[in-house]
């Protein structure tokens, strides 16, 4: 699997919007994914998101920096609040470590465990380290477009191939025809349940591209719970030595 | 009736031999069920036993919110719900816990663990993983910073006493809980969710953890007996009464195991009908043989006067006398094979290193638990099933034409 995003928080969006092989899809739709798909291409990038994590029993806001590298070395980092400063999350391939400054440790996440929440916020670490690929994994197909309902939006449903390694049973994408930019991504398991709802907002010119700058991940379960993500900042193409992805730099 | 009596008893004397043999096949049933009763008995003992005394304790106290879905929030205060439940009477231990679930890893190893946060003084009064440590000690009162680890998370982690175990936690404010404890001990209890998935370590460390200062999530009572159990059910209640708490007894928390035990004493009294289906059979046999055999002697004594009424009580009798006989060499053999397996235990160790049913892990040592109840069962099973079965020939007897009865040769 080869794997495209190059700032992880934005897999999923990749994930949805990575290109897919001609022969298989309509070429209309090919060339909305690779819009996107390309949007968020770099070789690296540096970015500064602030993060609010709404649930039934608290709500909290963290500032995060985000570094990656390539298609498999990130870096995130929580700048605040000032209890949880400078705990950093390191992915390398398929690899997730934490480290801890309070304790001054490192501590990798177990396979068993990559389902399980990010910092507490609704993504998964397995959203961090995701590398499945839709032009390989799926098959996608425009359920709607522009001049259907809902008016002015392409909808491209995604169902994963027979041998997939898919956690989902299928995605259906909306797309704004304005700007060929997502709007909403929901997820449905495999028994076509509705699981969770990612839905991207706040186009802002950053770095010269166009691009949502506010996600929102809703668990169907939870209505009233979420996760919003936005970025503060964005640099893509920066230049970052390649020991900032070493479990050495962690304790740094 | 007297004379009767005394005529039943040389009746089994006439056939010493048919009513030794008898006598002896019902001796050696009640013997071999009572020491089977007592082996199954011990097994629902020990069954019981691992089930309470491992982790759930009698009766547990929780938020009602607790079982859905076993939510960090759903909490009490430690102080108040205490101060209450100390007052109950007939309560042997009573122990608060809090629980979490952590992300624990020591250098390049990582595993998922449930944490359960005790106070190891009350925890002893009630649960028995103090007595279960392969190495080091068990947690102690005061302690700060120390950790007990099942066998397989410590093997998962190649950790050992002294090793620090880092824990990573999603505390209850949504912050990020991280802190390093001291390996203390491994224990080994042989339930699986203890041994494979779970780290004790003090109540005020986990609050600290968690940030769940002064909540718990769970209290567990234990009473001075397993019948005590109700009992103690209804006075933790009035403890608690005009508090929303929720009180249960092991057998609501865990339906699934009272269930298993429910069978498994379902499954004593199945062997106990087919051990007695068996000797009431023998019985059966023998004494329709001896009706048959004295055809033309009860003619006889129809002819002399004795009552259809007489002649079944007399057969009675026999079978009545024979049981008695049976009944005391029975309960002698019964008591020495008891006896032998509460002492000494069914020695398995040839077929079987230890096995495991329903979730609880047996040693290969079997070993008995008497039940006076089950004896007294046992005995007057016999003579219910020796009348019982004697009955039929009895009337049989009874319902022979003198004339008829005196021609058989």
């Amino acid at each position: 699997m080869r794997r495209l995003a190059t700032f992880p928080l934005l897999v999923v969006l990749a994930m949805i919007f990575a290109p897919v092989p001609a022969h298989a899809m309509d070429p209309e739709v090919k060339k909305l994914l690779d819009r996107i798909d390309d949007m968020f291409r770099g070789t690296s990038s540096k970015a500064t998101l602030s993060m609010h994590i709404k649930t039934a029993n608290w709500e909290r806001n963290l500032k995060i920096e985000v570094m990656s590298q390539g298609k498999d070395k990130a870096l995130i980092k929580i700048l605040e609040p000032a209890k949880e400063k400078g705990i950093t999350t390191l992915r390398v391939g398929d690899n997730l470590w934490n480290y801890l400054p309070k304790v001054d440790r490192t501590i990798k996440v177990p396979a068993a465990m990559m389902s399980s929440s990010w910092m507490g916020s609704h993504f998964t670490n397995d959203d961090l380290v995701q590398e499945s690929r839709l032009s390989d994994d799926y098959d996608a197909k425009m359920t709607s477009k522009p001049d259907q309902a809902p008016k002015g939006f392409y909808v491209i449903t995604l169902i994963p191939k027979p041998n997939a390694p898919v956690v989902w049973g299928k995605l259906v994408a909306k797309i704004d025809a304005k700007n060929d930019l997502p709007v909403e991504e929901a997820y449905y398991d495999e028994k076509g349940k509705l699981v969770r709802t990612l839905t991207f907002s706040n186009v802002k010119e950053i770095d010269g591209r166009k691009l949502p700058t506010r996600m929102t991940l809703v668990p169907a379960e939870h209505p009233k719970e979420e996760t919003t993500m936005t970025y503060d900042d964005l640099h893509i193409g920066v230049d970052l030595p390649p020991r900032t992805f070493s479990l050495q730099a962690l304790r740094q | 009736m007297r004379a009767l009596l005394r005529i039943a008893w040389r009746n089994i004397g006439r056939q010493g031999r048919r009513s030794f043999i008898t006598a002896v096949a019902m001796a050696v049933g009640v013997g071999m069920s009572m020491a089977m009763i007592a082996l199954m008995d011990g097994m629902f003992v020990k069954m019981f036993d691992t089930l309470v005394r491992q982790q759930m304790g009698h009766v547990q106290v929780h938020d009602p919110a607790w079982p859905k879905q076993h939510s960090l929030h759903a909490t009490m205060d430690e102080k108040t719900v205490l101060a209450k439940l100390d007052r109950v009477k007939d309560a042997v231990g009573v122990a608060p816990r809090a629980y979490g679930f952590a992300l624990l890893g020591l250098k390049d190893r990582s595993t998922g663990a449930r944490l359960e946060g005790v106070d190891p003084v009350r925890e002893a009064k009630v649960t028995l993983v103090r007595d279960h440590m392969v190495s080091g000690h068990y947690l102690e009162e005061g302690s700060s910073h120390e950790m007990i680890l099942g066998k397989s998370v410590a093997e998962t982690l190649h950790a050992k006493v002294g090793s620090e175990i880092v824990a990573v936690t999603q505390a209850a404010d949504g912050s990020l809980g991280n802190d390093i404890y001291h390996v203390a001990g491994i224990y080994q209890t042989g339930s699986a969710m203890l041994d494979r998935g779970t780290a004790f370590l003090t109540l005020p460390d986990l609050q600290s953890l968690l940030v769940l200062p002064g909540e718990i999530h769970e209290v567990a009572l234990l009473g001075p007996t397993p019948k005590s159990v109700p009992a103690l059910a209804s006075n933790v209640r009035s403890a608690l009464a005009g508090s929303h708490l929720l009180v249960q007894t092991w057998a609501q928390i865990d339906p699934n195991a009272a269930q298993v035990i429910q069978m498994q004493d379902g499954m004593a009294w199945m062997l106990l009908i087919i051990v007695f289906a068996v000797a009431a059979f023998g019985v059966l046999n023998t004494m329709l043989m001896s009706v048959f055999e004295r055809t033309k002697e009860l003619g006889v004594l129809r002819a002399l006067g004795l009552s259809p009424g007489r002649i079944v009580l007399m057969v009675v009798f026999e079978a009545a006398m024979l049981a008695s006989i049976a009944g005391v060499a029975g309960l002698a053999f019964g008591l020495l094979l008891d006896g032998y397996l509460v002492h000494w235990g069914l020695d398995l160790t040839t077929f079987t290193q230890g096995f495991s049913w329903a979730g609880v892990n047996f040693d290969p040592i079997m070993r008995g638990y008497v039940e006076p109840s089950r004896i007294a069962f046992v005995v007057l099973a016999l003579f219910v099933v020796a009348i019982a079965s004697a009955l039929w020939p009895a009337v049989r007897a009874a319902r022979l034409d003198p004339v008829q009865a005196m021609r058989e040769e």
